[in-house]
């Protein structure tokens, strides 16, 4: 079994468990065991996904072109898909709310199965890659763009609970929700902020400037602003609820469009 | 009657210049607003197409919107003067910001002052002496050991404090953006970035510096020996090396090789491989067949010309295609001969049939190529700025995520042989709810109720 065939396995695997958690949700109360299984099985499915991210390390060694799997678009997306679903399972740890977890996993299943449509073979290492930098830059800006999503579905359903009464009563309360999405976004800035400097020092290393307003440094400057402005409105001004809300959404586009819309725009990082 | 007379003693508070800028620029509302402009003139960045050509400029000169386009720098936004200038408002309010919190700071820091976010008072039914023991092991578990104590006739103040240093977080996080900032203007105003295309074989001194486009000189010569393509078996490219000798004032001072990712550096300029480019071939190989059944190999060299074995052919090499068509690499060959006209002839490599020239069939073995290889030039003294800054922000980041400053200070007062007052009183940067949770439950747990 390759590691292609695993990560395909786990994406369906994601689906199913998100119809468990759903129906654990209608027939059971909260805090009950059926709940605690389906969370378990989030768990399982979690660490078989990183066990497939290793087993494709291995496999490029195999090939003799060995090198970490974060070199494309197809395993960048399978560890973007991994690194929300451990951020989702560190926030039901810190919170001790199943519904964030239930709502985020649609989200690891679009990304995992938007790799059905990438190149998934294992190709060598470009030059411009072959560095120890990379590692630390892609590990880093996605585990901060995970943050960001998570904060992002903690927003959405807190912006839901507003908007009608109805919906509210079957979502965790709005306070706790404010505060995943701003714990989450905490995490995710600092977290981005290192993977902004790690990008510049092999930026200065690679290509002797480690600043060039390349497209995908611009965006990821523009998401840095954004969530500074977050952090600011938030602990200056007092901002809560709604606004904050707003911005983390706001946020979560601009994650989005530094991700995927850059590639569109010419560039120094075309390869992802 | 009663009438206030302060009616007629009016004074007008003047709001002086210097009062205005103050409130500006250390408020935290134009820092919002500059995260926000930055982003969206950053959007426009990308947007627009940056570095356009003379000839661009000057037909934008046309319109009205390509003029309004030259007046406000679209095509360079991050170097325009507006965007320039956002960026040094935003570091005037980071300053004025940091500025107004450092009393506060200071006063924070020697314990002068303590925002106390909850108060709790008790009453316990011991004398104080023994209510002292008691609460001090409830709380030295949550605060990590024993408290300053101060003391005086029938009274004892209790004093715990805990990673003071996060109160530092902040500042140095803020303190670090202006140092990334100062270190990116020292490296506008004293460095420079160019780029240099080598031949192999050659020495190349002269660059264009890098946006103005104009020519520089580099302080000594670079001359590449060498400059070699590595392929994956799959055809993709794995290294580009260029062996490089340099040399000042016609001595050789350095000698090494220059890889993608693997700069060098000399007096503090670095060299970056960058690309490379196919400009010429150092020899062409054809495969020659006779109608007798021999077979030849034949070797041309860019700019000679060269004689057939037999007959009375002279051929010279006038073109060469490294492969874009899908018949492979081709050249354009002269053929000369004696009261004959020139003819020019096209050979593919990947053709089955061979060219037919006299009584040779002619087919293009290969060539070796010359490259020249394309490397960057930088020079920048405030990359080490911002690495300091990159630094403190990485430091700042951790001091605020990981350790927090906690504060707690019990004030117990003798009331009597069996009758001790407690005023419990203390603080927390992160957590306040759960803090203040926590030593409610341990005190009221400690202490002997009346």
């Amino acid at each position: 079994m390759t590691s292609t065939a695993l990560n395909t396995f786990v994406t369906f695997a994601y689906l199913t468990s998100t119809v468990i958690y759903l129906i654990a949700f209608v027939v059971s109360s909260p805090k009950s065991r059926f709940i605690q299984r389906a969370f378990r099985l989030v768990v399982v499915i979690c660490l078989l996904h990183g066990f497939s991210i290793l087993y494709r390390w291995i496999e490029s060694y195999q090939l003799g072109v060995g090198h970490a799997p974060l070199s494309n678009l197809y395993e960048s997306l399978v560890f973007f898909g991994w690194t929300i679903a451990t951020a989702l399972i560190a926030v039901r740890v810190a919170f001790h709310n199943d519904f964030v977890v239930a709502a985020g996993l649609p989200t690891v299943f679009i990304v995992m199965a938007s790799t059905f449509l990438v190149d998934s073979s294992i190709r060598p290492l470009i030059p411009a890659l072959q560095s120890n930098w990379l590692v630390a830059h892609v590990v880093t800006c996605f585990l901060g763009y995970a943050g960001f999503t998570a904060s992002f579905v903690a927003a959405v359903m807190f912006l839901l609970t507003l908007a009608s009464p109805m919906v509210a009563q079957h979502l965790p309360p709005a306070k706790l929700l404010d505060e995943i999405v701003y714990r989450s976004v905490v995490i995710g800035f600092c977290l981005l902020s290192v993977g902004i400097i790690t990008g510049a020092a092999w930026a200065d290393h690679a290509w002797g400037s480690y600043w060039s307003w390349d497209p995908k440094e611009t965006w990821s400057l523009i998401t840095w602003m954004v969530y500074a402005a977050f952090l600011h409105a938030r602990l200056a001004r007092g901002w809560s609820g709604h606004r904050t809300a707003m911005i983390s959404v706001m946020g979560f586009l601009c994650v989005l469009f530094t991700y995927f819309g850059v590639n569109y725009l010419p560039g120094l990082h075309s390869y992802f | 009657m009663n009438v206030s007379n302060s009616g007629d003693k009016t004074s007008e508070k003047r709001v002086s210049f210097w009062d205005l800028l103050d409130r500006a620029f250390t408020s935290v509302r134009l820092a919002l607003f500059l995260l926000f402009a930055l982003a969206i003139a950053s959007i426009l960045g990308t947007i627009i197409p940056q570095e356009i050509s003379f000839q661009q400029s000057s037909q934008a000169h046309g319109s009205l919107y390509g003029r309004l386009a030259l007046i406000f720098d679209l095509h360079q936004v991050y170097r325009s003067w507006w965007f320039l200038l956002l960026l040094v408002l935003l570091c005037l309010n980071l300053i004025g910001c940091l500025g107004k919190r450092i009393p506060s700071l200071i006063a924070d820091w020697g314990g002068r002052r303590s925002k106390e976010t909850f108060v709790l008072s008790l009453i316990d039914a011991r004398p104080a002496e023994a209510c002292k023991k008691a609460i001090i092991d409830a709380i030295r578990g949550v605060m990590n050991g024993l408290p300053n104590t101060e003391e005086a006739p029938h009274e004892y103040r209790l004093d715990w404090t805990t990673h003071r240093v996060h109160l530092l977080g902040f500042p140095l996080i803020h303190l670090a953006i202006i140092i990334i900032l100062l270190g990116a203007l020292t490296g506008l105003l004293f460095g420079f970035k160019g780029a240099i295309q080598i031949r192999e074989g050659y020495t190349g001194m002269g660059y264009t510096l890098i946006p103005s486009g104009q020519p520089a000189n580099l302080p000594f010569e670079v001359a590449l020996d060498k400059f070699e393509l590595y392929r994956y078996p799959s055809g993709e490219p794995k290294e580009y090396r260029s062996e490089v000798r340099l040399i000042q004032d016609g001595k050789e001072v350095y000698s090494g090789s220059i890889r993608v990712n693997h700069p060098l550096t000399y007096s503090g300029i670095s060299l970056f491989q960058s690309d490379y480019k196919l400009v010429s071939v150092k020899s062409v190989t054809l495969a020659l067949e006779g109608a007798d059944g021999s077979n030849h190999e034949m070797v041309l060299a860019p700019g000679v010309e060269t004689k057939f074995p037999k007959g009375h052919f002279k051929i010279r090499l006038v073109a060469l295609d490294p492969g874009s068509s899908i018949r492979g690499p081709w050249i354009d060959v002269a053929l000369e001969k004696e009261n004959e006209d020139p003819k020019t002839l096209r050979i593919f490599q990947k053709d089955t049939k061979p060219v037919r020239i006299g009584d040779y069939e002619v087919r293009l073995k290969g060539y070796q190529p010359l490259y020249a290889s394309g490397l960057q030039i930088g020079y920048d003294p405030g990359a080490y700025i911002v690495w300091l800054g990159c630094i403190m922000l990485v430091a700042g980041f951790v001091i605020t995520l990981f350790l927090n400053y906690r504060h707690v200070r019990v004030h117990i007062i003798a009331d009597g042989q069996d009758k001790t007052r407690l005023r419990v009183s203390g603080s927390s940067r992160k957590m306040r709810r759960e803090f203040r949770e926590e030593i409610e439950k341990i005190t009221t747990g400690a202490i002997k109720s009346v």
